[in-house]
C-alpha cells in the first residue's frame, strides 16, 4: 500500500478543503510535513486513520467522535460536513477512499451524522458491503498500529519494556497479529474443527453396518483421547505461558535486586569469613593456652640460656684440663718404662749411656708439672647434669611456637574487627531492603523455573501420546475405509485432515518461534543502527515481545534512559514491519521529542529504509529544518508546512 | 516483507510435514498433501487471517479439501 493523495474538507483545524499530494517515489520515499503545536499534525494523522477506519483513536487510545473531528470555524459558518478522500495504491491497482460525514443542524453527537463512504478501485465504485473488507485485507486496524503511530503509542511500548507482564497480551496478540500468526493458528482450528466433523461422517457411514461395531467404537475411543490429550496439552501450554510470564516477572524483580542481592551475598560471605576468623583466633588461643601452660619457665628463659651458655663453658674448659692430665700421665708413664728397661718405649733400641739423666729429668718435669695441673678442676658430670637439666628450658622451638601463635591470633583479631566493621556498613545500606523478600523471591523463582521444566516434559509427554493417537487413529480410518458400507472418499478426508490437524500443531509452535527470532535480529539491526552506545550489541526478545538490550557480552542492560527507550520502541516497531504479514506507508506522528542530537540524526538517516513511503509529522523542537534535513537529503519527496491562520484555523503548503 | 513471511510459513510447514505423513497410513492423503496443496492452503489460511466469522474460511477450506480429492481421484487415484 502506498498513499497517492490526501484531501481533507473540515476537518480539525482545516476549514475548507486541503489537498497533500503523497505520491513518492522509491528513492525518495519520505513526505516531511513540519507544524508547530496546535496546527493541526495530529488532525492529518487521525484524518488518515478516520478514512481508513472510521474512527482515530486520541489520548489513552480512546476513540476520537466524529463530531470531535469537524472544524469548529466550518461548524460556526453552519458547514455542518467533513470529508477525507485518500487515493492509494496497493498491488499495482489505484484505489480511491472517500469518507464523509454530513449535519442537518449543528451536530452535537455522532448520532446527529450520516456517514458516507465509497472506495472506487480503478475508477470503479466497490459494493458498500465490500469496502470495510477490502481496506481490511490491504492494512487491516489491527496491525494498522505498527504503520501509524505516535509518541504515545510508543509510550506504551516503553511501559512494555519497564514491565514486560503489563498488558503484554494485548501486546503480543497484536505483534502476532501484525506478523501472521493467526493465520496458522485459525487455520489449525478450523482444520481440527473440520477433522471432528468428518470423523463423526465416518462413523454415521460406518455404524448401519452392524460388522463394525467394534472398529466404530474404537474409533470413537481413539478420537475421545486424542481430544483429551490435546485439551492436555492445551491447558499446560496455557499454565506454562502463565507460569512463564511469572518467572520473567520474578527475573524483572530479582534483577532490581540485582545491588541488594549482591551485597546479600557479600554479607553471607563475610558471615563466612568471619566465622572462620573467630575459628582461627580461639584456635589460636588455645594453642598460645597450651604452649604457656607447657611452658611456664618461658620468662626465666634469658636467664636458663645464659646459665647454660656458663655450663657449655665450664664443660668445655674442665675436659680440656682432663684431657691435659690424661696427657701428663701418659707422658709419665712412657718415661718411667723406658728408664726401667733401658730402652726407647717407641722404637724399643736400647738407650745410649748417659740417656736415662735425660730421662730423670724429664720424668721430673711431667711430675711437676702433674703436680701443678692437679688442682681440683670443676666437677665435670655435675656440670653436665645441670647443663642438661637446663636443656628443655632453653628451646628455641617453644619460643618460635608461642610467637606464631600469637601472631595468628593477633591477625585473626584484626580480620574479626575488620570483617564486622564491613558487616556493619553493609548491614546499613540493607536496612530499607527486606532480606526476607529476596529470598522468598528467590525461591518463588526457582519454584517457576522448576514447574516450566516439569511442565516441558509432561508436554513432550502428551505429544508422544499425542503421536500415538494420531497414528492408531490413521491405522483405525485406513481400516474403516476398507470396512463394508464405508464411504473411503471420506476415510480419505477424515486421515487428510487428522494429518494436517497434526501438522499444523507441530508448525504453529515452530512458526511462532521463528517470528520471535527474525523480529529480533531485524530490531536489533535497526537499534544497533540508531543507538549511539557502541557497547550494545542488539536486542533481546522474549516469549512475550518483552525487550532488553544486551552489550557486547551478552549482558542484558537494565537501566535506560527516556531516549534508549524510545530508541528500543523504534526499533521493535521498524523489525516488525520489517516482518510484517501486510506493507504499507508508516506515518509517525511527532516522534523524536525525547532524542537528544545524536540520536536524533540516527533515526532520520534510518526512517527512509522504515518503509516504501514514510510521512513524518514534526515540530520544530524535534526536527529543525536548517539544522536537521541534511540527514534527510535526497529522500524527501515532499516537503509540506502547516501555517496558522488563527486559533482554530491553519492551512497546508507545499515548501517543493 | 509479506511474502517473505508468508513464505517462512510455508517453509515450517513444509518442514514438519515429514514427521505428520509418517502418522498418515492413507497413501492417498500423503499423495494429496503436496507442496502445492499446502501452499494454497497457506494462501487461503493468509487470506482468511482477520475474519472474525469462521464460517466462510471453514467452507473454503473444505472445498479446497474436496476439490483435491477429487483432483487426485482424476489422477487415477485408486478407489
Amino acid at each position: 500500500m502506498r498513499f497517492l493523495r490526501l484531501a481533507i474538507e473540515n476537518l480539525g483545524p482545516y476549514c475548507g478543503r486541503h489537498e497533500l499530494d503523497l505520491n513518492v517515489t522509491q528513492e525518495a520515499p519520505v513526505v516531511l510535513i513540519h507544524g508547530e503545536n496546535m496546527r493541526g499534525k495530529s488532525s492529518l494523522f487521525n484524518a488518515v486513520k478516520w478514512a481508513l477506519y472510521g474512527s482515530a483513536l486520541g489520548r489513552r487510545g480512546r476513540a476520537i467522535p466524529s463530531t470531535a473531528l469537524m472544524s469548529l470555524d466550518a461548524i460556526d459558518h453552519a458547514d455542518y460536513h467533513m470529508l477525507v478522500e485518500l487515493d492509494f495504491e496497493h498491488g499495482g491497482v489505484e484505489y480511491r477512499l472517500e469518507r464523509q460525514v454530513q449535519a442537518v443542524t449543528r451536530p452535537q453527537a455522532d448520532r446527529d451524522l450520516r456517514t458516507n463512504v465509497s472506495l472506487r478501485r480503478q475508477g470503479h465504485f466497490l459494493a458498500t458491503e465490500d469496502i470495510d473488507r477490502t481496506i481490511d485485507d490491504i492494512l487491516h486496524p489491527d496491525i494498522s498500529r505498527f504503520f501509524f503511530f505516535d509518541g504515545e503509542m510508543l509510550n506504551q511500548y516503553e511501559i512494555l519494556l519497564g514491565d514486560p507482564t503489563r498488558d503484554s497480551d494485548l501486546v503480543r496478540r497484536s505483534i502476532e497479529q501484525i506478523l501472521g500468526l493467526p493465520a496458522l493458528q485459525l487455520l489449525e482450528e478450523d482444520v481440527a474443527e473440520a477433522r471432528r466433523d468428518a470423523a463423526k461422517r465416518l462413523l454415521k457411514g460406518a455404524e448401519v453396518e452392524r460388522r463394525n461395531e467394534a472398529l466404530v467404537a474404537s474409533i470413537r475411543q481413539t478420537n475421545d483421547e486424542l481430544e483429551a490429550i490435546e485439551r492436555d496439552i492445551r491447558e499446560m501450554r496455557d499454565v506454562r505461558e502463565k507460569a512463564s510470564a511469572e518467572k520473567d516477572r520474578l527475573t524483572e524483580r530479582l534483577e532490581q535486586f540485582g545491588e541488594v542481592q549482591a551485597d546479600v551475598r557479600e554479607l553471607d560471605r563475610m558471615d563466612a569469613d568471619l566465622k572462620d576468623a573467630e575459628e582461627r583466633q580461639k584456635h589460636a588461643q588455645e594453642s598460645c593456652r597450651v604452649l604457656l601452660r607447657d611452658s611456664w619457665w618461658m620468662p626465666a628463659a634469658r636467664l636458663a640460656r645464659a646459665r647454660a651458655e656458663v655450663l657449655d663453658a665450664t664443660a668445655e674448659e674442665a675436659a680440656a684440663h682432663l684431657q691435659h692430665l690424661a696427657d701428663l700421665r701418659a707422658r709419665s708413664t712412657e718415661l718411667a718404662l723406658s728408664r726401667a728397661s733401658a730402652t726407647c718405649s717407641l722404637c724399643r733400641r736400647p738407650l745410649d749411656p748417659g740417656t736415662d739423666e735425660l730421662l730423670a729429668a724429664a720424668e721430673e718435669s711431667v711430675a711437676d708439672e702433674l703436680a701443678a695441673a692437679s688442682s681440683p678442676a670443676s666437677d665435670l658430670p655435675t656440670i653436665l647434669a645441670e647443663r642438661k637439666a637446663l636443656a628443655r628450658f632453653v628451646s628455641e622451638a617453644s619460643l618460635e611456637q608461642l610467637a606464631t601463635a600469637e601472631r595468628a591470633f593477633r591477625r585473626a583479631g584484626l580480620d574479626i574487627r575488620r570483617l564486622r566493621q564491613q558487616a556493619d556498613a553493609i548491614k546499613d545500606r540493607l536496612k530499607e531492603h527486606d532480606r526476607a523478600e529476596i529470598s522468598s523471591t528467590e525461591m518463588q523463582h526457582e519454584a517457576c523455573v522448576r514447574q516450566i521444566l516439569d511442565l516441558d516434559n509432561k508436554i513432550a509427554a502428551a505429544e508422544g501420546r499425542s503421536v500415538e493417537m494420531h497414528s492408531k487413529l490413521s491405522r483405525l480410518q485406513q481400516q474403516m475405509a476398507e470396512a463394508p458400507g464405508a464411504d473411503p472418499r471420506l476415510a480419505v478426508e477424515a486421515a487428510l485432515y487428522s494429518g494436517l490437524s497434526y501438522l499444523l500443531q507441530q508448525s504453529v509452535t515452530s512458526f511462532r518461534e521463528q517470528l520471535r527470532v527474525q523480529v529480533e535480529a531485524e530490531a536489533s539491526d535497526i537499534f544497533r543502527a540508531i543507538t549511539t552506545e557502541p557497547d550494545y550489541a542488539g536486542l533481546r526478545i522474549n516469549e512475550r515481545y518483552g525487550l532488553t538490550i544486551v552489550d557486547r557480552d551478552g549482558r542484558e542492560i537494565r537501566e535506560r534512559s527516556a531516549g534508549a527507550e524510545q530508541i528500543v520502541a523504534l526499533a521493535l516497531i521498524g523489525g516488525l514491519n520489517r516482518c510484517a504479514t501486510r506493507e504499507g506507508p508508516v506515518v509517525m506522528d511527532t516522534p523524536f521529542g525525547r532524542l537528544d542530537t545524536r540520536h536524533r540524526e540516527n533515526v532520520l538517516r534510518f526512517v527512509p529504509t522504515l518503509g516504501t513511503q514514510v510521512v513524518l509529522l514534526v515540530q520544530s523542537g524535534e526536527l529543525d529544518r536548517d539544522r536537521d534535513l541534511r540527514h534527510l537529503d535526497g529522500v524527501v519527496g515532499r516537503e509540506y508546512v502547516l501555517m496558522r491562520d488563527g486559533p482554530t484555523r491553519s492551512h497546508v503548503e507545499a515548501v517543493h | 516483507m509479506a511474502e517473505r513471511t508468508k513464505a517462512g510459513a510455508l517453509a515450517v510447514v513444509l518442514g514438519h510435514r515429514e514427521a505428520s505423513g509418517s502418522l498418515m497410513t492413507s497413501d492417498r492423503a500423503k499423495t494429496i498433501m503436496s507442496d502445492r496443496f499446502l501452499a494454497d492452503l497457506l494462501d487461503l489460511a493468509w487470506q482468511n487471517q482477520f475474519e472474525q466469522d469462521r464460517s466462510a474460511p471453514r467452507r473454503a477450506l473444505r472445498q479446497l479439501i474436496a476439490d483435491a480429492i477429487e483432483a487426485d481421484r482424476l489422477n487415477g487415484a485408486p478407489q
